[in-house]
């Protein structure tokens, strides 16, 4: 027995289920498999505009998600890898090349969706001891034939629900410009993504469930959405890192604020602006959607195009870089950056090599405030690390075992750092308290003994030179028998505990610097 | 010792009889030096007489990787071998 009215309901449900899951198994899927392949595209080439054009587009067409692609490149620039400018050029290609879906959405599909579903779903089952890479080919296309099939639901839904009394809801909500805007800045909210607000509406005003006004402002409102997403998703980032996200947000904006007033005129005036335009263009509204939905993406790469210095000059002022910011800040990691583990791992290296670089300055001039600072930016690093791997477990795709590797070696390096650098402390402290006399004179042998140690393990970190992680591993090996001399010299003349503590502190501290030096042979150092 | 090196020195003995006081610092160039002759295939030896300087090469382990001699003409006879 089937309620009144249900069935509708039930198709437009499912098909809004299906979509998303498509859609997210798509980006999650295309940034595993394409992730990788865009970092070397956009680390290889020399920034020439061209090639930005082309790398851009083609990774929003292939990603799927413009703010995802963002994030990416802005833990780029922070790992070193990629210019900010050329960062910034990346990301307004790729918003445009996120036009491609909804282009695609707009054509009816219908038969090739069920044609990929079938084939994609077969072969999943069939092919269960193939290649990962093999099987998330496949899962590719069966998330495209999910996204594309979970649309004709959706299509079918709307058309159904056009008499029905959720539709009469939704075109309340619609019935007013600022409604219409309104639901498209909260739907792309909620979604995360404007090109899936827009192929919902696509397919509403398809269906006649927006009037095409109405729509084309809700087109607009999304990417007002996808601006304050991004900056939601980058509000703790800071510096250089700030510049890019504040960069993303503005590019939606500055779309907006070209075509917005151009539709505004038109409908109060009736003047032949752009929706006249893009009438002439397509006959069909949800093609016409499609085809603003491209205009607001390529109107920043116009504006920023004009207005490049003087909007790059905005964002280093209000966002100026960290040369002078705290230790305790991490300057590295955000949590944009955990959508790609790779480039996240990265970012946790350069941060681990922060602390080690201000070892021996702790050594030289214990400071508590800076102790602090270290102690809480380890365990923002350990944190980080674990949301790496939780993020992994959430995702549709698992983090591979050699990611899974470098996750443990940098949480043991995390915890050698964090002992390493209280044992400096304690050792920085006893010594700063002793009298002048035998004792102290050892301590500053000691002290400066450690501190050559511990520079020795800074360039190690720094540059990563086999040459240079084998010499820490060499001057830091057993040395027990020189200490046990100058112990045995000093405990004669009295301060036996005074000595003893002093020794087995260095002694741990050597210790632990080996262990450190071991997890950079076994993991790589910081790159 | 830098300017030697930049010169093209390939051989270099480090006379620290002299040396009352070692810092990190001295360490390091030490180590630097030791760097740069082995990358060009050159040799480093160093007179450390001294035993307060002496045990400071070996506390920092650097002893394990330099050639270090009490004398000069241990100094000079591991830099002709």
């Amino acid at each position: 027995m089937t309620l009144p009215g249900i069935e509708p309901i039930a198709t437009f449900l499912g098909g809004l289920g299906l979509f998303f899951t498509g859609i997210r198994n798509l980006s999650a899927n295309m940034l595993q498999i394409g992730g990788k392949r865009l970092r070397e595209a956009a680390t290889g080439h020399t920034g020439s505009p061209v090639l930005n054009a082309l790398i851009g587009t083609l990774a929003g067409a292939l990603l799927q998600s413009s703010n995802g692609i963002a994030f990416v490149l802005i833990s780029m620039v922070t790992a070193g890898l990629v210019p900010v400018a050329t960062a910034m050029s990346l990301m307004l290609w790729a918003n445009l090349g996120t036009s491609t879906l909804v282009i695609l959405a707009s054509i009816d599909l219908r038969l090739v969706a069920l044609v990929m579903l079938g084939i994609a779903g077969v072969w999943l089952h069939i092919d269960r001891a193939g290649s990962s890479a093999r099987r998330r080919a496949i899962e590719v296309l069966m998330s495209i034939a999910m996204l594309f099939f979970g649309l004709e639901l959706l299509r079918t839904g709307t058309a159904d629900l056009h008499s029905g009394e959720a539709a009469e809801a939704m075109r309340i909500a619609g019935a007013s410009a600022m409604g219409a805007f309104v639901l498209g800045v909260v739907g792309t909210l909620i979604t995360q993504s404007s090109a899936s607000t827009t192929i919902i509406a696509v397919a509403a005003s398809q269906a006649g469930l927006f009037t095409f006004n109405d729509a084309v402002l809700l087109v607009l409102g999304a990417s007002i959405g996808s601006g304050s997403n991004v900056l939601l998703l980058g509000a703790r980032t800071r510096g250089t890192q700030k510049q890019l996200v504040l960069f993303q947000a503005l590019a939606k904006l500055l779309g907006i604020a070209l075509i917005l007033p151009l539709v505004l005129l038109e409908l109060s005036f009736g003047w032949p602006l752009l929706l006249h335009a893009v009438r002439a263009m397509a006959s069909d509204p949800g093609r016409q959607l499609t085809l603003v939905y491209v205009a607001c993406q390529a109107a920043p790469l116009v504006i920023v195009g004009v207005f490049s210095r003087p909007i790059r000059q905005l964002l280093a002022n209000v966002a100026p870089p960290l040369a002078a910011e705290s230790l305790r800040q991490p300057q590295f990691i955000y949590d944009g950056a955990l959508g790609d583990a790779d480039i996240a791992l990265i970012l946790v290296e350069k941060e681990q090599a922060r602390i080690v670089a201000r070892l021996a300055g702790a050594l030289e001039k214990p400071d508590e405030a800076e102790a602090a600072s270290l102690t809480s930016l380890t365990a923002a690093i350990g944190r980080f690390l674990g949301a790496i791997t939780g993020a992994g477990e959430g995702s549709a795709v698992a983090l591979p075992q050699e990611q899974l590797d470098r996750i443990a070696n940098l949480q043991a390096r995390n915890e050698v750092v964090r002992l390493l650098h209280e044992n400096v402390q304690q050792f920085a402290r006893e010594r700063d308290a002793l009298p002048p006399g035998a004792v102290a004179k050892l301590a500053d042998t000691l002290t400066q003994g450690l501190s050559a140690v511990l520079m020795c393990l800074d360039d190690a970190v720094r540059d990563g030179a086999a040459e240079d992680i084998a010499l820490v591993r060499q001057i830091s090996s057993d040395r027990s028998t020189v200490v046990d001399s100058l112990r045995r010299q000093l405990v004669q003349a009295g301060s036996q505990e005074l000595v003893y503590s002093l020794t087995s502190l260095f002694e741990r501290a050597v210790w632990l610097v080996q262990r450190y030096s071991l997890l950079l042979v076994d993991g790589g150092a910081a790159t | 010792m830098l300017a030697a090196l930049d010169a093209g020195v390939s051989r270099l003995l480090l006379d620290l009889s002299a040396v009352t006081y070692m810092s990190s610092a001295g360490l390091r160039l030490a180590l630097l030096a030791a760097k740069r002759l082995r990358g060009s295939g050159g040799k480093l030896a160093l007179c450390v007489p001294q035993a307060s300087i002496a045990s400071l090469f070996e506390i920092s382990g650097f002893s394990s990787i330099l050639s270090i001699h009490r004398d000069r003409a241990g100094a000079l006879s591991a830099l002709s071998g």
